[in-house]
């Protein structure tokens, strides 16, 4: 997609396949790759405190299970499995802090 | 002699109030590299020309020991005065006293000037230095943001609203800059944010600088919260009066207009855009070739620099520029720039300023990223904003224009007044290379040397059309132009535009794509 050149501040960009010589915008520059989304991995869906870790590794979960409980925003939430499935791993302990879309729960 | 004990005490009272949050309190403020409130409103508004009101108002909270403490002007001043002779409304949060918190009465008086401003249908300058809501007056303070917050919107479009951060402004007390026309930031001394960096750090742990949260810099590239970025609030000053100086009064009066004046000699329009539609070029100069005196002022210079907004002069009128930026991304569109161009059409279509576009773009900027950021939702709003406008609407095709793209810039069939294009124009679905792809694939494909079968088919399709003329034998273009022209023909299309009458269908109002 994207190619620097070194003898000048401008890059290769390329839309429709025609090459373009210019520069890129902060938020270009900045953009995240995108990774397809994993049901496996339950994470948070804000930051927040973990109050109750309730799976421990090797556990078999349901759909839609609560495995771990958590304050944020002045409230406890709960963070739910999208699937069913064995807890591989689990990555935090009540007490912990964490920020959003920090994966507290993997499941094999 | 009684009268005169009484001015005595007047004076007296005037100034003490005029100490604002006492010596200490303004030392500190200036140790921070800030000016006092006072010291800004006079500023910014002519000399001599502020007088100021509701200097005696007192905040009337009584909890907390509240009742025993004295707040000069409650933490806010407010007045009138005048900007080069036209009268302006101004308030100015005064941090020296109580840390310019906003309480009941403080808000009150903002209240009072914005409706001051409206009924004389002149603009409003809010200086926001505040901490925030004064805690200690409860619910009373939130209402006060709420009073703000509404008169903000109802204001919108009927006179200029200004808001100028020299402090901090954080919390809810951002939004009503948020709901105003135009954000003046200053570096080193803005602050905006939602939650601070001790909130962040308690919460999730992440550690922040004001500055890199919610500083001047921050809004000025990557949030797009900030309209004009300046170095020192003095250098700010000078903005608002040009800005002032662009813009008309009211939502019923013209732009004031000046003298014209040519461009300068230096911008020659005829030397500026390289041929080849893949070299980059700064479409500033473009505008600089064509308005008064070569003077653009550029909004929101370093958001979004992929497309360019602003105000200039065409023969002593104000004009509102809108451009692709060919210099940045290759001046396609993308969420950020389609918010700045939407945003910035309103504006000159609620206050009656024309509006001229230069249109060179590939399209629509290709991206995962893009997409799931919404660009439909993004750019459907310059769409929208183009179509609702009924200002006149001039375009200028300067070299490519291709698919959604050409539709967006202000196309006639977004009911543009004139699309003139100049002869090196591609208007075509997109461009020579992707379409002779997909166009000829079958026989670059069977080819014996598929790169020149390739390079050919570019070339024919480029010569058939990649150009102005299939898009003016349709109409859809009025005119082809030599570019030396440009400057001559906005001047004709706005001289004709100048009783324009054109009306969309009653309505309480539309649903733009927010």
């Amino acid at each position: 997609m994207t190619g620097k050149s070194n003898q000048d501040p401008f890059e290769t960009f390329l839309v429709d396949e025609t090459p373009y010589k210019t520069k890129f915008t902060v938020r270009y520059r900045n953009r995240k790759p995108w990774s397809p989304p994993d049901n496996r991995k339950v994470t948070a869906f804000l930051p927040g405190t973990v109050t109750h870790v309730l799976v421990e590794k090797g556990d078999r979960v349901k759909e839609g299970q609560t495995v771990v409980k958590f304050e944020a925003m002045k409230m406890i939430n709960n963070v739910q499995t999208l699937v069913a499935g064995k807890v591989k791993d689990v990555h935090v302990k009540a007490g912990d802090r964490f920020s959003k879309g920090f994966v507290l729960v993997e499941l094999e | 002699m009684a009268f005169n004990k009484k001015i005595e005490e007047l004076k007296k009272r005037r100034e003490q109030i005029a100490q604002g949050g006492g010596e200490k309190a303004i030392e500190k403020q200036l140790a921070m590299g800030k000016m006092t409130a006072r010291d800004r409103v006079r500023s910014i508004v002519d000399a001599d020309s502020f007088q100021e009101y509701d200097m005696f108002v007192q905040h009337d909270a009584r909890d907390f020991d509240m009742d025993k403490i004295t707040l000069h002007g409650d933490g806010v001043i407010t007045g009138t005065g005048a900007v080069n002779d036209r009268p302006v409304s101004i308030y100015a949060q005064d941090f020296t006293v109580a840390g310019g918190s906003l309480g009941s009465m403080h808000a009150r008086k903002i209240t009072k000037i914005m409706d001051h401003a409206l009924k004389m249908r002149m603009p409003i300058i809010g200086i926001n230095d505040s901490g925030g809501a004064r805690i200690q007056e409860g619910v009373n303070s939130l209402a006060g943001y709420g009073d703000i917050f509404f008169r903000n919107t109802i204001n919108s479009g009927v006179i200029p609203q200004i808001s100028v951060i020299l402090g901090p402004c954080a919390g809810g007390a951002v939004y009503s800059p948020a709901l105003t026309d135009f954000v003046f930031v200053v570096d080193k001394i803005s602050k905006m944010f939602i939650t601070g960096p001790e909130v962040i750090k308690t919460v999730i742990g992440e550690e922040i600088s004001m500055e890199d949260l919610g500083g001047a810099r921050v809004h000025s590239e990557i949030t797009g919260n900030a309209h004009f970025f300046a170095n020192s609030e003095a250098e700010c000053f000078l903005q608002i009066k040009k800005l002032l100086s662009f813009i008309p009064w009211n939502n019923s009066e013209k732009a004031p207009r000046q003298k014209p004046k040519d461009p300068k000699a230096e911008y020659r329009i005829d030397r500026i855009v390289p041929s080849d539609p893949k070299q980059p070029y700064d479409v500033r100069d473009v505008i600089r070739a064509v308005v008064d005196d070569s003077d653009f002022f550029e909004v929101q210079e370093l958001w979004a620099v992929n497309a360019v907004i602003g105000f200039g002069r065409i023969n002593g009128e104000t004009v509102g520029f809108v451009a692709n930026q060919p210099l940045c991304l290759a001046g396609v569109l993308d969420v950020d720039s389609s918010d700045k161009i939407a945003r910035f059409i309103r504006y000159c279509d609620a206050f009656d300023i024309p509006l001229i576009t230069f249109v060179d773009l590939p399209g629509y900027l290709p991206g995962i990223d893009q997409e799931h950021a919404g660009v439909i939702r993004h750019g459907a709003k310059i769409l929208y904003a183009y179509s609702e406008a009924t200002v006149p609407k001039v375009s200028v095709i300067l070299r490519k224009a291709y698919g959604g793209g050409y539709i967006a810039m202000n196309s006639r069939h977004l009911r543009a007044d004139y699309v003139f294009a100049w002869p090196a124009a591609e208007i075509a679905v997109m461009g020579p290379e992707g379409a002779a792809n997909i166009i000829f694939r079958k026989e670059i494909m069977a080819a014996e040397d598929p790169d020149r079968m390739r390079q050919q088919k570019v070339d024919e399709y480029r010569e058939k059309f990649a150009n102005p003329y299939v898009a003016a034998s349709k109409g859809y273009i009025d005119s082809v132009i030599e570019p030396v022209e440009t400057r001559q023909l906005l001047m004709h299309a706005l001289r004709v535009s100048v009783n324009k009458n054109q009306h969309i269908p009653n309505k309480k109002h539309g649903i733009p794509p927010f």
